[in-house]
């Protein structure tokens, strides 16, 4: 009896150093009554959608994977709302609600945080909107209508939020290839390590076809990606993303050709102050090089290069606090400081370099008042060196009639702050004497006042959701190009925008999935100088789109999709396109070779033929491809 | 032979040993004690102690609760070589953790008992249907530990038409566990296992799933704090409570019974997760729900 308790004594602290080895990996009751740190703190969570400000379309990963698009544009054909016209097949253009002219400078498109769009290029989104490859996407939101009030200037039509995917949610190592029709040829190769601590990602995609038929409007685009996610401790995390996109058009034995590049850095830690409170910090870099060359012909007929190029940068530091005040009352404040730089003698007839400053104040509150409403009001105050200062705000009421159904009812008022094109452009052509376009310099921000009432059902028995919503835009001081010969950027045009849109999405079984869209809009516009049918039908009166996916045995997968509009004109120009239903196949399997999960697929862009989408003698053409995607 | 000594000798010494002197221990052998005397008040005499400070003790216990794992095996190492060891009950311990020590010939003589401190399967997944009437698909991530709940999981889920998408995680090998099993699930069920979540891994757990929208059954409070949609667990004193009535029954001369689940649970809600995720949960009203089908 002794002899075994003097064994257990001296064996006792040895046993437990030996459980305590050994069963490092062994569950014990320490699991259930360990503490964790607070990971999905007050910012980290989203608003679910009934009680977001706005309509938003979500775009998951899986209807990207399943939409046979190739490219961000083609995406937002399926969004209510978007119209989507081409300057020629190498620059498609989406915009929201229609707009007066071929550049897009109204939509806000941010990718994990950082602002896109072109400073040199008058604010366009369209190059920067190339500058993704889609497997690296998790998903897309879009807020349909204005939000200055919550992201500044550019958020004047719309919200784009393409968020992509962390290093640690995508395969090892990852192929694509699509092969096809029109010169189609695109390719990615992808590579993914880490831990938990340091994950990283590299994308490198190249992507090219040969444009609309009878047009030289050959395409490449170019696009080398990084995203690292650190989590230094469990209070913080870290994602560095870098990049370098090229998106050059033409042919180099025709007389022009054109190629925008950009390379980017950008930086975001995300600090978890305690339950309550989160601070992020956000920085960015931009670059972007225009070249643009065309030959012109000197009175003697020998060919001579002219080129219009460019450098523009910025650099945007940004601070924000999000704190939970009260239990129902959360606030989001913060400031952001932004410089942009551009040189441009072509087009600005100014060899120095033009700078202008933004700064910015802002601040959003959401608070529930009960269960049934949610409250949403927000501004920001920017101030622009060149322009001055401006404040938009934003107030939104979300009420839960009964769990599953809400109603909105919302008023902003919005702001787009012109761009240094707009305020100092100057550009010539050697074939013209003096300038093409000359900015006066005198014009006042553009100005839209929106209101809107929405509703957002969800019936989780039937899998479906119904989003609607209604509304007035009304937009004034809106610029436009005018006087012929030099264009001067005058902004006393006004316009109306209401209507109506709606999504469905409905999944009535798990195999299958629906999506239909319907937007209904009126357009008056009182345009400088003449009244152009342009404007009026700047965007279809009507438009309808389906989209149904199923899956099929063995691993195949079906997807149609079918789009109609009604009359419209594009890109300012008087003429009613040609537009015809637009029908998009895919029929797909997924398979495993070993531990490899292999996708082949086979796509028809414009089944029934090709349509007009764009400027005159711009037609969108029918073209077949097959694709093959490869995840080790 | 005095009065004193006769009511000494009608005491009945029972050792309570503790795994570690932290609150949840604590709790449980305080709920213990409390059901006991509620019952047989005055009857016992208790001793409560860290488990490694009963070596050498003079008096033989005549019951012994062990609270947790360590307690567990440092008793049964104390008397390991008893040919009759006094029974054992061991409470607030994991049923992988219990078996693993438990010998099957005490087992089978009623000698060795246990208040688990897991929930059994089929809790486990009615609360699944009663929060989440639309989930089909159950995910788990297991590691060589967790696997052991596999087979009654399988049963309790085959039995009630779920389907459960396992995915093993190996080492070093958590995101690619994490791509593999989050595709294939309606809610992720987190199972203790000290490989798989822990409180490094907990967050990447957490915002991985969050990102897919898929909610997280997890299994302490912890969890729901973190940031799991909800958890089911039971306190230490609903464990208490229950090793108490076992060994109340034993004391008053029925046999000790069979291991079995905590009775008493709790269900919880973040409610900021179910907010943005699009769910309205009343975890007072699960936990009632949940409890009524329990109710024969």
């Amino acid at each position: 009896m002794l002899s075994r308790r003097l064994f257990a004594v001296l064996s006792a602290p040895t046993l437990a150093l030996l459980s305590n080895c050994a069963g490092a990996q062994e569950v014990s009751e320490k699991d259930y009554f360990d503490e964790l740190p607070v990971v999905l703190s007050v910012s980290r969570l989203a608003q679910p959608l009934r009680d977001v400000p706005g309509a938003v379309t979500v775009i998951d990963r899986d209807t990207i994977r399943r939409s046979g698009a190739r490219d961000l544009t083609d995406l937002l054909r399926f969004v209510p709302g978007f119209v989507i016209g081409h300057i020629n097949g190498a620059n498609p253009i989406a915009n929201y609600h229609g707009d007066f002219d071929a550049l897009n400078r109204r939509l806000q498109v941010f990718v994990d945080g950082r602002s896109i769009y072109s400073t040199l290029l008058a604010g366009n989104v369209s190059h920067p909107m190339m500058g993704m490859v889609l497997d690296d996407i998790e998903r897309i939101e879009v807020l349909r209508g204005s939000n200055s009030a919550a992201y500044g200037a550019n958020a004047f039509s719309g919200v784009v939020n393409v968020v992509t995917r962390a290093a640690t949610d995508v395969p090892r190592f990852s192929t694509s290839l699509a092969l096809g029709e029109k010169g189609i040829a695109d390719r990615s190769v992808r590579a993914a390590w880490g831990d938990e601590r340091l994950a990283v990602r590299l994308t490198a995609a190249r992507s090219g076809d040969s444009g609309f038929d009878n047009v030289i409007d050959d395409k490449r685009v170019d696009q080398f990606h990084l995203r690292a996610d650190l989590q230094p401790s469990a209070a913080d995390d870290v994602m560095l993303t870098a990049g370098s996109v090229r998106h050059q058009w033409g042919a180099t034995d025709m007389l022009r050709s054109e190629n925008w590049r950009n390379v980017f850095v950008q930086g975001q830690w995300r600090h978890n102050v305690n339950a309550d409170n989160d601070i992020r910090f956000n920085g960015s870099f931009d670059e972007e090089k225009f070249v643009d060359q065309i030959y012109y012909f000197t009175l003697l007929g020998v060919p001579r290069p002219y080129r219009a190029d460019g450098t523009g940068r910025r650099l945007s530091l940004e601070a924000e606090h999000t704190t939970r005040i009260l239990p129902g009352l959360r606030l989001v404040w913060g400031g952001q400081w932004r410089h942009q730089e551009i040189r441009s003698p072509d087009l600005f007839k100014e060899q120095s370099a033009l700078t202008a400053e933004l700064r910015r104040v802002f601040g959003n509150v959401e608070w529930q008042l009960g269960e049934k409403w949610i409250v949403n009001a927000g501004a920001m105050w920017e101030d622009h060196s060149i322009v001055g200062a401006h404040t938009a705000p934003r107030l939104s009421l979300n009420y839960h009639v009964l769990p599953g159904h809400t109603l909105r009812f919302g008023s902003t008022q919005a702001y787009r702050l012109p761009a240094l094109f707009e305020l100092r452009g100057n550009w010539q052509t050697p074939s013209l004497p003096g300038s093409l376009v000359l900015a006066s310099g005198g014009i006042k921000p553009e100005r839209l006042v929106a209101n809107e009432v929405g509703y957002v059902g969800e019936f989780r028995q039937f899998g479906l959701t119904v989003d609607l919503r209604g509304f007035e835009e009304s937009g004034s001081s809106i610029a436009r190009y005018f006087g012929g010969y030099p264009n001067d950027v005058v902004n006393k045009d006004r316009y109306r925008k209401r209507g109506w849109e709606t999504q469905l999405r409905w999944k009535p079984r798990p195999e299958t999935q629906l999506l239909f869209n319907h937007t209904v809009l009126n357009i008056r516009a009182w345009a400088t100088g003449d009244t152009h049918i342009s404007d009026e039908l700047s965007a279809p009166s009507h438009t309808s789109g389906l989209v149904w996916f199923e899956s099929l045995p063995a691993g195949f997968e079906f997807g149609l999709s079918y789009l109609t509009y009604g009359a419209m004109t594009w890109g300012g120009k008087n003429d009613v396109l040609d537009t015809q239903p637009r029908v998009d196949l895919r029929l797909a399997r997924r398979f495993n070779i070993g531990g490899t999960r292999a996708e082949v697929a086979v796509v028809t862009h414009s089944a029934t033929g090709s349509y007009q989408e764009g400027d005159p003698g711009r037609y969108f053409p029918r073209r077949t491809f097959a694709t093959l995607r490869l995840d080790f | 032979m005095t009065y004193g000594s006769s009511w000494a000798a009608a005491t009945i010494p029972v050792w309570v040993a503790l795994s570690d002197t932290g609150r949840a221990h604590n709790d449980a052998a305080q709920a213990l004690r409390a059901e006991v005397e509620q019952a047989l008040p005055g009857r016992i005499e208790w001793r409560v102690a860290h488990w490694s400070q009963f070596a050498g003790a003079a008096v033989e216990p005549q019951w012994i609760v062990a609270v947790g794992t360590a307690a567990q095996r440092g008793m049964q190492n104390l008397f390991a070589r008893d040919t009759t060891p006094p029974p054992l009950l061991s409470i607030l311990v994991p049923r992988l953790a219990f078996e693993r020590m438990a010998d099957p010939a005490r087992l089978r003589a009623g000698s060795l008992s246990a208040v688990y401190l897991d929930q059994p399967p089929w809790r486990q997944l009615e609360l699944i249907r009663l929060a989440l009437p639309n989930v089909r698909k159950v995910g788990m991530l297991v590691g060589a530990e967790s696997k052991g709940h596999l087979p009654a999981l399988e049963k309790a889920a085959k039995e009630r038409g779920f389907e459960l998408a396992v995915t093993a995680v190996e080492a070093d090998g958590l995101f690619e566990a994490l791509q593999s099993v989050l595709p294939n699930a309606d809610v992720l069920l987190a199972l203790p296992d000290p490989a798989v979540f822990n409180s490094q891994t907990a967050a990447n757990i957490l915002t991985a799933a969050y990102r897919r929208q898929v909610p997280l059954l997890g299994f302490s409070p912890a969890y729901v704090k973190a940031g799991a949609l909800l958890a089911l667990y039971s306190t230490p004193t609903q464990v208490g409570v229950r090793g108490g009535e076992s060994l109340r029954q034993a004391l008053t001369g029925k046999a000790l019974p069979a291991p079995q689940w905590p009775r008493e649970f709790t269900v919880a809600v973040n409610q900021d997760v179910a907010r943005s995720l699009g769910f309205a949960l009343d975890e007072a009203l699960i936990g009632q729900q949940l409890r009524q089908k329990e109710r024969p």
